[in-house]
């Protein structure tokens, strides 16, 4: 039942949005993000409407693929439309009983949930082009000037890419170790909420020590090949800026000049 | 006791881009008081193929008989089939959890909805076929030897009193000795208890001493279906296959081409021996 999950939502098509490097990626998602707050008028999302829609046609990717992240922040949106339509304060145009729904608020509504959804869309294309460890070589890369502020940006960078290197593996010990304990009759499904967490207890137990058996493992498999921290560490494939790369940061930079621009003329 | 396995497919992930067929048109019986090999390939759908024997899986299609009824029927209690069907899987060491031995083993008959006394006695009976000192019992299982903890999870499934005991490679990982103690103690059960059992393993050598019949399976299906001997015999269809007949089958098949007069079906060192000696007049 565990073994439907997967983890991050990395779609392999080969394209010219997951080809660049990820730290481009990474800074274009900000500024994307940035974007969507600095604008507060209508005028200012065509650029953004236009920009996330190329970037969505060169990604390859199924649109729908997107709109699956949309499911998780359904109920958010609703409640952010809801709570606008009828909480602000303007020239009614609609009211029954208490609730008043104003010119203001059927325009904030409509500006917040497109907001949200360029938020999550505009994340979401990240997350679909790049896969968990280039983002985590990335951030490592990308954040490297931390260091000089004492920061462990290569230990957190490792530490991220061992823990999502780890879900799968720990998904699927869950699965087996269900399973085994199903064999011996075991019940994760029936009983009131106090039998169901203490029916978890054949399950969490095992599961803690066979994490904790494979860190130990890795750990000692990582030392063994010579493994000391960041310092002086090389890549197999180290991130190198290409000539796409910079065509991208134009881009975001043209990007980020024309909201600038509408925001000052409007 | 029987279990009777009718035209049973298995699909993974069907409907998906990752759907791979695991079991294809399975048709299998164990018999009472069985020793069954199960023998296959890393990969070869052999341990898709135990999961649905206590319902962990439901084929695809197809349809599993026990004692007469089927296992899908919803009045057939899936605890009781459990109970019935023991499963050992593979490293069952790692399902161990308890704070001590004793009460790991009696995980089991408790599901079972047995009261603590009766509990007690069927572990402590199952712990002792599985020859764990007593000294052992109060001691946490994480403390034990990697043979212990295996016996000792065994000892779990084999506490619930299991028609037929079903095992997915009890041996891997383990040294020699502990591979021919667990092997012995499993031929044990059986002639103490009347249970059957199957014993899933990639090695001939494990199941060619105690096993009364031998399945093999490749991609899915069965391939061979029959007595030790008259499987070894095709030992060029099980390379091709990726397996391989015991050392002594393979010597006697070389001796008998090299045109010495040997017995080409013993599976075991000391009968190899004498039809050697017998064949020079020894």
């Amino acid at each position: 039942m565990f073994r439907d999950i997967t983890l991050g939502q990395y779609y392999p098509v080969d394209s010219c949005i997951h080809r660049l490097d990820p730290r481009v990626k990474l800074f274009g998602t900000l500024i994307f993000l940035i974007s969507l707050f600095l604008t507060d008028n209508f005028i200012g999302y065509i650029p953004a409407l236009i920009f996330l829609i190329s970037v969505i046609a060169l990604s390859k990717v199924p649109f729908k693929y997107m709109v699956k992240g949309m499911r998780a922040i359904l109920f958010l949106l609703l409640l952010s439309v809801v709570c606008n339509l009828f909480l602000t304060r303007g020239d009614v145009v609609f009211s029954w009983w208490k609730l008043k729904i104003t010119k203001q608020g059927i325009e904030l509504a409509g500006f917040m949930a497109i907001r949200l959804s360029f938020l999550v869309i505009g994340s979401s294309i990240m997350t679909l082009t790049t896969t968990p460890n280039q983002l985590t070589d990335g951030l490592e890369k990308g954040l490297g000037f931390l260091k000089i502020f004492g920061v462990p940006v290569h230990e957190v960078a490792m530490m991220m890419s061992i823990a999502l290197r780890f879900i799968p593996i720990l998904v699927e010990e869950t699965d087996k170790i269900m399973k085994a304990q199903m064999a011996r009759g075991a019940d994760f499904e029936s009983g009131n909420i106090v039998k169901k967490a203490k029916s978890l207890i054949p399950l969490l137990v095992p599961l803690f020590v066979s994490a904790f058996r494979r860190a130990n493992d890795l750990a000692m498999a990582m030392e063994a090949r010579g493994y000391r921290g960041g310092k002086g560490r090389t890549k197999l494939k180290p991130l190198k800026y290409k000539g796409r790369d910079a065509v991208a940061y134009i881009v975001i930079f043209a990007y980020l000049s024309v909201i600038i621009a509408l925001k000052v003329i409007f | 006791m029987s279990m009777i396995i009718n035209h049973v497919s298995y699909v993974y992930n069907p409907g998906t881009p990752m759907e791979s067929k695991a079991l294809n048109d399975i048709n299998l019986v164990i018999n009472d008081g069985e020793f069954v090999g199960l023998i296959g390939h890393t990969g070869s759908g052999k341990s898709t193929l135990v999961q649905h024997l206590n319902g962990l899986l439901k084929p695809t299609s197809g349809e599993i008989y026990f004692n007469g009824r089927d296992i899908s029927d919803s009045d057939f209690s899936k605890k009781e089939l459990r109970s019935r069907v023991g499963l050992v899987f593979q490293y069952p060491e790692h399902q161990l959890f308890e704070a001590d031995v004793f009460s790991d083993v009696c995980f089991g008959p408790r599901n079972q909805g047995l009261s603590q006394k009766e509990a007690e006695l069927k572990a402590f009976t199952a712990l002792k076929q599985l020859k764990i000192e007593d000294e052992y019992f109060y001691q946490s299982p994480f403390d034990l030897s990697g043979g212990q903890k295996r016996r000792v999870a065994i000892a779990g499934v084999l506490a619930m009193e299991p028609d037929i005991l079903v095992l997915d490679e009890p041996t891997a990982g383990l040294d020699p000795a502990g591979r021919d103690e667990i092997l012995n103690m499993l031929n044990d059960i059986r002639n103490e208890r009347g249970c059957s059992i199957v014993l899933v393993s990639h090695s001939m050598e494990d199941v060619a001493e105690f096993a009364d019949r031998i399945v093999v399976m490749d991609h899915g299906s069965i391939v061979f279906d029959d007595e030790p001997a008259s499987v070894f015999s095709h030992s060029a269809e099980l390379e091709k296959i990726g397996l391989r007949a015991p050392e002594v089958t393979r010597a006697l098949i070389k001796l008998k081409k090299e045109g010495f007069d040997v017995d080409v079906s013993c599976i075991n060192i000391e009968t190899a021996v004498e039809t050697i000696a017998k064949c020079f007049g020894i």
